[in-house]
């Protein structure tokens, strides 16, 4: 694994065969990730008072299994894009630490399979997590999201939201299955499950501004798909661009 | 500027509007009051084409021209503005963007410089927070927040014809003092523009005072009269038009306006 100054971390074969795996995060910034591999096996270890941003965007096949742990007073944001046929990932995250804030935001574009296993627990008190992750099914994509969320007994004060939306362009079917397990009284936690077409009153709404319907789906994919996500201007651009091969 | 003649209006096989009809003026200020449920707001949908609503007969004329059943953005553009009752909130999309797109929808796009101008001056007008233009749509904003983002939008796309869907629910008297002196000052500058007000009080009429007030029930126009007849309905509710609807009379008398 190769890590350089510009907080580049691109994950190669050889060195997953090697069984290296272990990234230290103890710095805090931006850090982009680069799978170069279909076959991911990582832990990342995010070290105490941190303030983290991690970018991925992805355009080919993938099969990743990724654990983040996430230590005291760090605040963590995962920003991940997929645009591609085949997706597997499998994401782990411990936030291990008392007062440990994790922001997932991921935007897809499916095309055939893609699937979301995330399991966040909470193993502390007083930790936040925030997952939102929004898709768009294409021609034949499907995308199969499996979120669950877990605050034991003991971590009070902690804060869970889920918010999982998938719109379907395409023909085939998705499914969410939006979980929380749930063993301390005092915590906050929700989760919200949503498959279907852009709201009917939205459309409208936008119509009577003057907007056509290429200008409103223009905007509303762009928008639902990048909703929360903290990345730079030229970030955004590339993903626009991505985008803009489907709708204008 | 508008003219409805006949117009029969159903949802999921239901009659909303009936034979309904209406003409506004170039420069008049129009009032439709009435109960709930009496089609009011499916006649603001409906003059926007909302395919939700099917329009069984009669037409929608705007400066003259058939817009019935146009597409909504067209009529969008030839200046018809609907202030929404229940703005919705959009994720993701800022209402600068938004704005910004539908601008540059136009035959005449507005250069960045101007937009931000013009943005920031009604934003100001209408005591709206900085940020608010750089968020998402109405996402997280109070009831008076949402009712004055419309009226932003009105500034900055200049309808001639302005609709005013309950503007007054979710206001309190300072958002509402605020929101109808910038609707009043658009009127000044804009002579031309007219104003159709949807409402169930005079509260609103107090603040823009209307040349001609309606009052609709059960899908059609019972009466129509001056601003004396807003304080009569006041006074007096909607009964005396309600009672005669139920067994279809025709004792009401409808004045039609011309």
């Amino acid at each position: 694994m190769n890590m350089n100054n510009m907080n580049n971390i691109v994950i190669e074969d050889s060195l997953i065969k090697d069984g290296k795996n272990h990234v230290i995060i103890n710095k805090s910034g931006d850090y982009t990730l680069n799978l170069n591999h279909t076959n991911n096996n990582v832990v990342f270890d995010i070290k105490d008072n941190l303030s983290v941003n991690i970018i991925e965007i992805n355009i080919q096949n993938v099969k990743t299994n990724i654990t983040y742990n996430i230590n005291n007073n760090s605040n963590v944001n995962i920003n991940m894009f997929d645009d591609s046929n085949s997706i597997d990932r499998n994401i782990t995250i411990n936030l291990n630490g008392t007062d440990s804030l994790l922001n997932v935001n991921i935007g897809i574009i499916s095309h055939n399979e893609n699937n979301y296993k995330l399991n966040i627990f909470h193993n502390t008190n007083n930790t936040i997590s925030n997952i939102r992750i929004h898709g768009i099914t294409l021609d034949d994509g499907n995308i199969y999201i499996l979120n669950n969320g877990y605050i034991p007994k003991g971590s009070y004060g902690s804060i869970l939201k889920q918010d999982n939306k998938i719109i379907e362009m395409g023909n085939n079917i998705s499914k969410i299955e939006p979980n929380l397990y749930i063993d301390e009284y005092d915590v906050e936690a929700s989760h919200g499950a949503y498959i279907g077409k852009f709201d009917k009153d939205t459309i409208f709404y936008m119509n009577s501004r003057g907007l056509d319907d290429d200008s409103v789906y223009n905007l509303l994919i762009k928008g639902f798909l990048l909703e929360g996500f903290t990345i730079n201007d030229n970030i955004k651009n590339d993903i626009l661009k991505i985008i803009s091969k489907y709708w204008r | 500027m508008l003219k409805i003649e006949n117009l029969n209006v159903k949802i999921n096989d239901k009659q909303i509007l009936k034979n309904f009809n209406i003409e506004i003026k170039n420069g008049e200020i129009h009032a439709i009051m009435g109960p709930n449920g009496t089609g009011k707001s499916t006649l603001s949908k409906v003059i926007l084409s909302d395919k939700r609503y099917t329009v069984e007969s009669g037409k929608i004329y705007f400066n003259k021209e058939d817009i019935t059943n146009k597409k909504t953005n067209e009529i969008a553009k030839k200046g018809i503005f609907l202030a929404n009752q229940l703005p919705c909130e959009i994720d993701g999309v800022t209402t600068a963007d938004f704005l910004r797109t539908a601008l540059n929808n136009d035959d005449n796009p507005i250069s960045l410089y101007e937009f931000i101008n013009k943005i920031n001056k009604a934003q100001e007008d209408l005591k709206m927070k900085s940020d608010m233009i750089h968020r998402s749509i109405n996402k997280g904003f109070s009831g008076g927040e949402k009712k004055k983002n419309e009226i932003l939008q009105m500034k900055i796309l200049e309808p001639k014809l302005i609709i005013l869907d309950e503007i007054d629910s979710g206001l309190d008297v300072d958002s509402l003092k605020i929101v109808c002196e910038n609707i009043n000052d658009y009127l000044v500058e804009h002579k031309d523009a007219s104003v159709l007000i949807i409402t169930h009080y005079r509260r609103l009429l107090d603040y823009i005072k209307p040349n001609f007030v309606h009052v609709m029930v059960d899908g059609s126009i019972k009466c129509s009269g001056d601003y004396s007849l807003a304080l009569e309905i006041e006074k007096e509710g909607y009964g005396k038009y309600t009672l005669n609807n139920d067994n279809n009379s025709s004792a009401v008398i409808v004045d039609e306006y011309e």
